[in-house]
């Protein structure tokens, strides 16, 4: 090539590429943006999309940039005034640079941990194309139900496994709320108690609840309020945890025996007649098989003394104090015992919400209510094409073994919610049909149990598919990576489920940053280019209804043409043609409008507090959605299915021998949410690494002292951690226990991909679906995910 | 160099700091690659090889365009977007000035805020953050290019542009990528950006002073 200066002006001088590109620039649309001295000039609503809690939000801009993240004094019933360190993180994710900021694609076709994806930019268009003609290839050889959807059960998700009609939509439940959730539906009539009215109890019994530590803001001011207002509080929890060292007292309970302790409270309550005797009768069924079966069980805290290691006389006063005191409450969430921790999880899970109900702590003040939502119409009724019906699922079984738990199928609507713990399993040994694509929306390897498993699994589809906002280790694993919106990017809307006491929609107002895009797109963009194009979901159909829902009328010409004949007897007008792009676009404009109407209106947070009674609490039902119409402490559901319909003692599964002598716990950190916040360096420097947890004593017998590596051993799993060692005397001497969320390997993070310690999932066993199942068919209609059922041994390292 | 020539400079660079697709390659292959050792020449940034292997991958014909698009696209990707293991060279300002190592910061502000005194604001087709290195450069073209600029505002912000920014935190950056990229055109590229905009402040600076 002969090359000189002058070919270089000459081209210039042809001024191709001297002016602004459009593609980067436009024509400014408003005035330059002066600075101006204030702080901020922007406030923007959202609700937080760490954890469950929602705390409405605020976001305070300045010149484009969020500066600050506070708390909506609108939203009274998440953040009540103040968001947690991890809403604060928030903003550090969304200005991570590690973001996921386009469509990728996998140019390697090996996969594994280490293994460079060769990722290579690609456009919206051609990561649909791809994924619709992976996905259509695939199940028109196999069926719907070879595309395995990894996601939570929420309405977009389920939209898109619904119009292919794959029975296999797995979440992470079964290692979270389950147990609790399908307990309390037999029991009540609805999902786990969401609401606790913890301010107003004067007595609160927990099972090694610890969420107030874990920054759930209503719980956390609940809690202090009741302690405030003079409530005793007592904590069994094998060691001290953040929110047992507030309380009045800490009870060292031997881990996996809880139930015992609970059913002789039940036992006391009952002997000495301390339940509440009016409540119990006017809105109870089954006390007196309850009653009954206690005692021919002879639960009496001796009795539990002597598996518990809890003495017989605390048992028996703890119970006498819980009876005379009213309002008393069982406080309960997720990961607590009762959780998806130990063989007899379930049962224990029955036993608290019968000690919740044999003292009247049931929608009642002080008590647990179930949320008051407000109902919101779901996907289905706003396919693209009116005509358009789901398609029937024919094939029941699901490749994690889930459908054989016919009560946890039919308590979730035919949608069962699925099970991370044995889908490993499921997938590698001998699944019932061959599970060829796959598609993970917002979760990471290291939420599963046992990442070697699930690692193995997932690798033997043939095309898989992650969705996130940070390249996390499962979008190691796809094959297209699509960049998710942050919750500080979406302007999605939410009916609150958490502390719902009256019935609130929060909104958020944000703008991606990239080319990043919610899930509803994205579910129509797979549908699309599936050639389902009329399962797509008309979004803002549904939007316009649900704005109707909350008073608020989208006013659009161009939809009403769609519309057929009022119906004779309702009125009411149903769509009854396929939209065009023109009124797609005019809809989309109409109901823009009004949500910004509503956000503005409302301060971010739509409430109807009209649907509370005067002190802020929901008025109370006395109907269920039970069989009996009644709070069931015998439950007919699981008598019906053919489980015992009363908690009854069994043991945990794993027990300490010789070789393996500890109890494993686990935790999480205050800032930590499920790996989703690893990359936040700054929180990353508050605690770099997990340790091991252990009593002095214990420390001494192994040999090691503090800041000591020790090598951990779980019984039957076959890998060894090595953990920094921590004494403390604030745990029985025979257990041990590990922080949750570390041990990230993804090589995707700049800050998080090494040297971040272990992942404790690595010691809970792969479940395997024929023994929990054999196990479990008596007691535990959701087979347990065991998470902290095992023992370990330990070394000096 | 004139101003026009400085902004034509500009322009083709920031062309090339945007994600690679066909149009480049037909950039290339239509004389594009003769502007760029050309402005190797003007700037005397040594080319090496980088031109010449690309050119003689044009010349293999059509079928061997995708795998050529892939290459650039494979290492574009790895230094700006999204890699394994972690992205070279994060191409916004904020990352290196701002001193949290996170993207909109105060310096991306600044520029946006720059963009808007010369009537531009970043289209949403671009989607991405304002301080992106192929917008900043091409905005120096913008500036460059004479339009609007009958009472001096462009050119002064030109020169707010490349001293109180650009020379600040392009040096760091350019230098991962010529030190991180694995297609010898991108360290190229990086080359001539780092010697245009170290040139263009010494010229500044130097008015300046006589100023
Ligand atoms: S408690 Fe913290 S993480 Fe949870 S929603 Fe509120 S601010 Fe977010």
């Amino acid at each position: 090539m002969k090359l000189d200066r002058r070919t270089f002006l000459k081209a210039a001088g042809a001024g191709g590429l001297g002016l602004a590109f459009p593609e980067i620039f436009r024509l400014s649309t408003s005035a330059a943006a002066a600075t101006t001295g204030d702080l901020f000039d922007e406030e923007k609503y959202f609700f937080c999309g760490v954890c469950d809690n929602v705390c409405g939000m605020i976001g305070r801009y300045k010149d484009g940039r969020m500066r600050e993240i506070i708390a909506n004094p609108a939203d009274e019933l998440g953040a009540m005034g103040s968001i947690c360190v991890k809403g604060e993180s928030a903003m550090n994710t969304l200005y991570d640079p590690d973001r996921l900021k386009y469509p990728m694609k996998r140019t390697n076709p090996e996969k594994g941990i280490d293994v460079d994806p060769g990722w290579v930019q690609i456009t919206w268009d051609e990561a649909f194309e791809t994924i619709g003609k992976k996905f259509k290839e695939a199940i028109d050889q196999y069926g719907p139900q070879t595309l395995l959807y990894i996601g939570r059960p929420k309405e977009k998700e389920k939209a898109l496994v619904q119009a292919v009609g794959t029975p296999n939509q797995v979440s992470h439940v079964d290692t979270c709320y389950l147990t609790h959730d399908l307990c309390w539906k037999v029991s009540w009539g609805a999902g786990k108690s969401w609401c606790m009215d913890l301010d107003k109890a004067k007595y609160i019994v927990s099972f090694g609840w610890d969420q107030p530590a874990k920054s759930k803001m209503y719980q956390l001011k609940g809690f202090l309020a009741a302690k405030e207002n003079g409530a005793k509080t007592v904590f069994f929890d094998p060691r001290l945890s953040v929110t047992a060292s507030k309380a009045d007292e800490w009870i060292p309970i031997k881990p996996g025996t809880d139930l015992a302790v609970a059913l002789a409270m039940i036992y006391v309550l009952i002997e000495e007649e301390l339940y509440d005797k009016e409540y119990v009768q006017q809105m109870t069924v089954g006390f007196e098989q309850l009653a009954e079966h206690v005692k021919k069980e002879g639960y009496t805290p001796e009795w539990a003394e002597k598996i518990s290691e809890v003495p017989a006389q605390d048992i028996r006063r703890i119970a006498r104090e819980f009876g005379k005191t009213r309002p008393a409450m069982v406080a309960l969430h997720k990961r607590d015992a009762g959780g998806p921790n130990y063989a007899n999880s379930f049962p224990l899970s029955q036993a608290e919400f019968i000690l919740n109900a044999l003292v009247g702590a049931i929608e009642r003040p002080g008590g647990h209510y179930m949320s008051r939502m407000p109902s919101l119409k779901g996907a289905e009724e706003f396919l693209m094409n009116p005509e358009a019906k789901y398609p029937e699922i024919t094939e029941k079984r699901r490749v994690d073994g889930h459908d054989k738990y016919p009560l946890a199928v039919k308590m979730a609507k035919g949608f069962a919610k699925g099970d991370f713990s044995h889908l490993a399993d499921g997938m590698l040994n001998n699944p019932p049909y061959p599970v060829k694509v796959g598609i993970s929306k917002g979760y990471g390897i290291l939420a599963f149990p046992n990442q070697d498993t699930i690692i193995e699994a997932l690798k033997t589809l043939d095309f898989f598919v992650a969705i996130d906002i940070l390249p996390n280790e499962m979008c190691m694993l796809a094959d297209i990576v699509l960049p998710d919106e942050h919750f500080m990017e979406s302007k999605g809307y939410e009916a609150r489920e958490y502390h719902a006491l009256w019935p609130q929609v929060e909104f958020r107002d944000g703008t991606a940053l990239y080319d990043n895009k919610g899930f509803g797109p994205i579910t129509n963009g797979i549908l699309k280019g599936m050639g389902l194009g009329d399962y797509a979901v008309w979004w803002d159909e549904q939007k316009m209804k649900h704005f109707e829902a909350l008073g608020y009328k989208v006013e659009c010409p161009e939809y009403e043409a769609l519309l057929g004949d009022p119906d004779p007897a309702t009125g009411e007008r149903k769509r009854v043609k396929k939209p065009d792009q023109a009124a797609q676009d005019a809809l989309k404009a109409a109901v823009e409008e009004t949500r910004k109407k509503i956000i503005k209106e409302n301060k971010g947070v739509w409430q109807d507090k009209s649907k509370a009674a005067s002190d802020g609490r929901p008025k109370p039902k006395s109907e269920f959605n039970t069989p009996s119409k009644k709070l069931e402490l015998f439950s007919s559901a699981l008598n019906d299915k053919g489980y015992e319909a009363l908690p009854t003692w069994h043991p945990k599964e794993a027990e300490p021998d010789d070789e393996y002598p500890y109890y494993f716990l686990t935790n999480h950190l205050t800032w930590n949410r499920m790996n989703r916040n690893a990359n936040d360096p700054a929180l990353r420097e508050l605690q770099p690494e997990n340790f091991i947890h252990m009593h002095p004593d214990t420390a001494k017998k192994i040999g090691v002292k503090d800041n000591d590596y020790a090598m951990v051993e779980a019984k039957g799993v076959g890998k060894a951690l090595k953990i920094r060692v921590r004494t403390t005397k604030g745990i029985r001497p025979d257990c041990v226990v590990t922080e949750h969320g570390f041990g990230q390997w993804s090589k995707g993070y700049s800050v998080a991909n090494k040297g971040n310690g272990t992942y404790d999932g690595d010691l809970t066993p792969n479940r395997k679906i024929a023994e929990s199942l054999e196990k479990f068919k008596k007691y535990d209609p959701v087979q347990s995910a065991r998470q902290l059922d095992v023992c370990v041994k330990i070394t000096k390292a | 160099m004139d101003e026009a020539e400085r902004g034509a400079a500009y322009g083709l660079l920031s062309f090339f700091f945007l994600y690679p697709k066909d149009k480049h390659l037909e950039y290339l292959d239509a004389g594009g690659l003769e502007e760029l050792a050309g402005l190797c020449a003007v700037l005397e940034v040594p080319c090496g090889d980088a031109l010449e292997g690309l050119r003689e991958r044009l010349k293999a014909g059509e079928e061997a365009r995708p795998e050529l698009l892939l290459d650039l696209q494979r290492d574009y990707t790895r230094l700006f977007i999204n890699a394994f293991p972690k992205m070279v060279a994060p191409p916004y300002s904020s990352v290196y000035l701002d001193g949290k190592g996170k993207v909109w910061g105060e310096s991306t502000s600044w520029v946006n805020n720059l963009y808007h005194e010369a009537g531009l604001e970043i289209a949403e087709e671009f989607h991405n953050i304002p301080d992106h290195i192929a917008a900043e450069l091409n905005f120096a073209a913008f500036l460059l290019s004479g339009s609007g600029n009958e009472d001096g505002t462009n050119l002064r912000l030109y020169e707010k542009l490349v001293v109180e920014h650009l020379a600040l935190w392009a040096p760091p950056f350019l230098q991962r990528v010529i030190e991180g990229a694995r297609q010898p055109f991108y360290a190229l590229l990086a080359k001539l950006v780092l010697r245009l905009v170290e040139e263009e402040r010494g010229r500044l600076e130097d008015s300046a002073d006589g100023r």
